[in-house]
């Protein structure tokens, strides 16, 4: 059951995504030339480097945003492969493996809310976009705003404490069977929550980066 | 008179008719009190036993009991009924095997007609019924093989079958083994009911057992030469030399005799052929503690230290959970065999019992709790575990130690018997707590011996030979004295160059086959694990599927959930790398050594436990393992992180609240 509906919100929010993606282009003009896709796709890569211009806490956030999306790829290939593509709990070498990048993944995590919370608090503008939505004024409504990926921040944030805390709980000899198997339910539909707000920001947060540089 | 005739054929019918197959006395008419049993006593021609009479015939289970219950359906229950085992169809769960063992040969060989994997069927080893019995028969409720009465015109019946057993009668199924609440029956004394089997008075069995006579005489020491050659003057002939002398004061005025009969045997009755005991050593510092394998110098009287199963502890009996109906067809108690869909019978497994049983029809059986069984919370346990463990797994035998215990079993060992035919066997060796994955897919605790015998092997089945047959063609290398009647209770070490002797022995001995064409059997001996055979004058050890381990899971005894693996989130009774449960130490036990000048020395190392549990990788398990050393690390950071975030998430949450709330008062403040 939860490998189909992961398997079915997975692919719907990709393809939100791709959908968004062509139907609202960060260009006005796309240059679908070789050499164009070529600098797009170097582009993205120099999303991951480091720059000189930050100053060093601004590259140790970025550091610990880059190694928190590493982990959690890891974390989601383990989670969700064993379960997508061969219907097994995660077990053995992979369950380790999780169980490893899972620590650091919540320590990436705690230090960019505390790091990005600032910039991505919500604003004047942001209340501007939801006047503009209320009133009907959608020209440009889904292209122009930075609510998106502080909302998904937000959420993300949110998320990562049933998803957490539903693990660890665990461990403890608080809860029963039946709270260990909704404990393990609970986190199941946390993390599937947070893939898809995951994807949501990391796809928000480039087209911004697209934007402005 | 023939109104006297209709009162007493009114009189003499009791209640209930007969149905079918059904007995008087089987079934339940409703009444939970006990029947008493004030009863005649019939021989085995059928004839009431008059106790004053001259040379009475002893007591016949079959034609006392069998005049209300049907004998023959009795007779088909779990305990009788492995002669007639389909091997098309075996049980997958094995169980506490036969064990044919001799120190001197160095064997010990799982004998069970039920398919048990890696027991083999008597027929296999050429084992008749009647040796059978003889090599079983003190721990065995009778019927079964004991009741094969052997054709004399069959060309293949054991020759020594056809003399004996008209001298020794048939074993019946002796009911009273089981349902006989008195205390004076008595089945391990010298003057109970094993020393008639030992004597081969089969037929007397019942009537010792029971107290109700005494037996003077031995079939055993009968020379049939002796003996009329017409089969029922033998009969004749026997019971006036082996006379039985009723207990007169257990006669009424009428002749009848009051049995203690009860339905559900007590607990006692089942212990005599299900008791295990540990085999324990005084250490050096003078206390006291459970053997590791070899075994040291075992104690008496050490049973105060050990606890009953909890069960019985908490007031319930064997038969509360292990029932059966008139077929006596008991309930084991596992899972498997419970799940049937009949919902009183799928509660009586552990997890049925605890947790009840979603597929059963019943709605109480659903929900388990029979008997007041708690239902477990298993706080902390991650739901894997039940996938993985039977629930033996954590709750049931001894505590697992670094070196597995050594013990004896009951039936295995001949537990039990007193006085002169007392033994104190050490053969064979059989190691617990041994978790291993059984068929089912789980791991639970087995008891577990390594098979040892001699045999012959053609391509790669091998045949196990008959210590009997060993020891005579091979007594003198092996050092054997066939004349004593001396015992010996445990094997003495055996070096390669022994081995090779009794191989090239065995070899020389082994007939041709017919077949030209056909290999010549080879001689092999299995030990420890391994198959050695001659490869010209060279002895070679190799892998063998023969030499696995004979391994049946176990129950009982189950410990107090306080003494449950992983009570209160210990993971690490487990989860450690030193823990017994992966990492106990399994002998490879095996009379094969070397003799050096400190001693003899085996050279076979022992087996890490998780090497019996398929599936599981040893080094897999030490990084899992080993990972737990930083789970509480990672337990405190990730759950301070998760306070960090929340902290975070209220700090700017409030913040947005007053930014909402001065934005809908309209006041020109900045967020």
């Amino acid at each position: 059951m939860f490998a189909t509906i992961s398997a079915w919100v997975i692919v719907i929010t990709v393809a939100v995504v791709v959908v968004h993606w062509f139907a609202c282009p960060v260009a006005e003009k796309r240059d679908w030339s070789f050499g164009g896709l070529v600098r797009c796709k170097v582009h993205v890569l120099t999303m991951f480097f480091l720059p000189q211009e930050l100053s060093l806490v601004g590259r140790l956030k970025k550091l610990v945003y880059l190694v928190g999306l590493l982990s959690f790829l890891i974390l989601f290939l383990t989670g969700f492969i064993p379960r997508l593509c061969f219907g097994q709990a995660i077990s053995g070498y992979t369950l380790m493996l999780h169980a490893t990048f899972a620590p650091i993944f919540a320590v990436c995590v705690a230090i960019a809310v505390v790091g990005y919370a600032q910039q991505c608090r919500l604003t004047r503008a942001e209340w501007e976009w939801v006047q503009r939505l209320v009133s009907c004024r959608w020209k440009g409504l889904l292209t122009d705003s930075a609510l998106g990926y502080k909302l998904t921040f937000w959420a993300a944030a949110v998320l990562v404490l049933p998803l957490a805390v539903s693990m660890i709980i665990s461990m403890y000899p608080i809860f029963g069977t039946h709270g260990q198997e909704v404990l393990l339910v609970v986190h199941q539909y946390s993390a599937l929550a947070l893939v898809v707000v995951a994807i949501l920001h990391v796809y928000l947060v480039m087209r911004l980066k697209f934007k402005t540089d | 008179m023939c109104l006297g005739l209709i009162i007493g054929a009114w009189a003499a019918t009791p209640g209930r008719a007969a149905t079918g197959d059904q007995g008087l006395g089987d079934g339940d008419d409703g009444n939970r009190s006990t029947p008493v049993h004030v009863i005649t006593l019939f021989d085995d021609l059928g004839r009431e036993i008059d106790p004053a009479a001259e040379n009475p015939r002893p007591v016949s289970m079959r034609h006392t009991c069998g005049q209300c219950h049907n004998y023959d359906t009795i007779a088909g229950g779990w305990h009788f009924n492995s002669r007639k085992a389909d091997p098309a169809n075996p049980d997958d769960r094995p169980g506490e095997p036969w064990v044919l063992s001799d120190a001197g040969t160095r064997t010990q060989i799982p004998v069970s007609n039920r398919g048990w994997r890696g027991a083999y069927r008597p027929a296999e080893l050429r084992l008749s019924p009647w040796q059978w019995v003889k090599a079983f028969g003190t721990h065995y409720p009778g019927g079964n093989y004991g009741e094969i009465k052997v054709d004399p015109d069959d060309e293949a019946a054991d020759p020594e079958a056809i003399i004996r057993q008209p001298i020794s009668g048939l074993y019946e199924v002796n009911c009273l083994v089981c349902h006989n609440a008195d205390r004076r029956q008595d089945q391990g004394t010298d003057a109970g009911a094993s020393m008639q089997v030992a004597r081969q008075n089969y037929r007397w069995v019942a009537t010792v057992g029971a107290g109700l006579g005494r037996v003077s005489g031995t079939a055993l020491a009968i020379d049939e030469f002796s003996l009329p050659p017409d089969p029922d003057q033998i009969t004749r002939a026997i019971v006036s030399q082996i006379t039985t002398t009723y207990d007169k004061t257990r006669f009424d005025s009428v002749n009848k005799v009051f049995l203690d009969i009860v339905r559900s045997p007590p607990d006692a009755r089942c212990y005599f052929c299900h008791s295990t005991q540990s085999i324990m050593k005084n250490t050096p510092a003078g206390e006291v503690e459970a053997t590791g394998h070899g075994a040291g110098e075992r104690t008496e009287a050490l049973a105060w230290i050990h606890d009953q199963d909890v069960h019985l502890a908490s007031g319930l009996t064997c038969t509360d959970c292990h029932r059966n109906g008139d077929d006596h067809m008991i309930t084991r108690g596992h899972e498997e065999q419970s799940h049937g869909g009949l919902g009183h019978v799928s509660t009586l497994s552990c997890r049925g019992c605890h947790l009840g049983d979603e597929t059963a029809d019943a709605a109480a059986a659903q929900k388990g709790g029979r008997l007041g069984a708690p239902r477990p919370r298993h706080a902390g346990i991650p739901t894997i575990h039940f996938e993985e463990l039977a629930c033996t797994a954590c709750h049931s035998g001894p505590w697992p130690r670094s070196e597995l215990e050594q013990v004896r079993t009951a039936r295995v060992h001949k537990l039990g018997l007193h006085g002169k035919h007392a033994a104190n066997l050490h053969l064979p060796h059989v190691l617990t707590p041994v978790f291993a994955r059984q068929a089912d897919g789980k791991i639970a605790p087995h008891k577990m011996f390594w098979p040892a015998f001699w045999g012959t092997m053609v391509g790669d089945e091998v045949k196990p030979m008959l210590p009997q047959e060993v020891a005579l063609i091979a007594a003198e290398p092996l050092g054997l004295n066939l004349h004593t009647t001396d015992r010996i209770n445990d094997w003495e070490p055996l070096d390669e160059e022994t081995i090779a002797q009794v191989l090239g022995a065995i070899a020389a001995d082994v007939p041709l086959p017919e077949d030209e064409q056909a290999a010549k059997p080879e001689a092999v001996y299995i030990a420890g694990g391994k198959l050695y055979r001659l490869d010209g004058e060279t002895l070679i050890s190799q892998d063998h599927s023969a030499a696995v381990p004979y391994a049946w899971p176990i129950a009982h005894n189950v410990r107090p959930a306080t003494q449950s693996l992983g009570m209160d989130g210990e993971c690490a009774d487990c989860h450690d790398n030193t823990s017994p449960f992966f990492f106990a130490s399994v002998p490879l036990d095996t009379p094969v050594a070397q003799k050096t000048q400190d001693g003899w020395i085996q050279t076979l190392e022992a087996r890490p436990m998780v090497a019996f549990q398929e599936g599981i990788r040893p080094t897999y398990i030490r990084w899992f393992n080993w990972s737990f050393v930083f789970r509480p690390m990672m337990k405190i950071t990730v759950l301070a992180c998760c306070g960090l975030i929340a902290a975070v998430l209220v700090l700017y949450g409030l913040k947005a609240l007053r930014c909402v709330a001065a934005a809908v008062s309209d006041e020109n403040e900045s967020c």
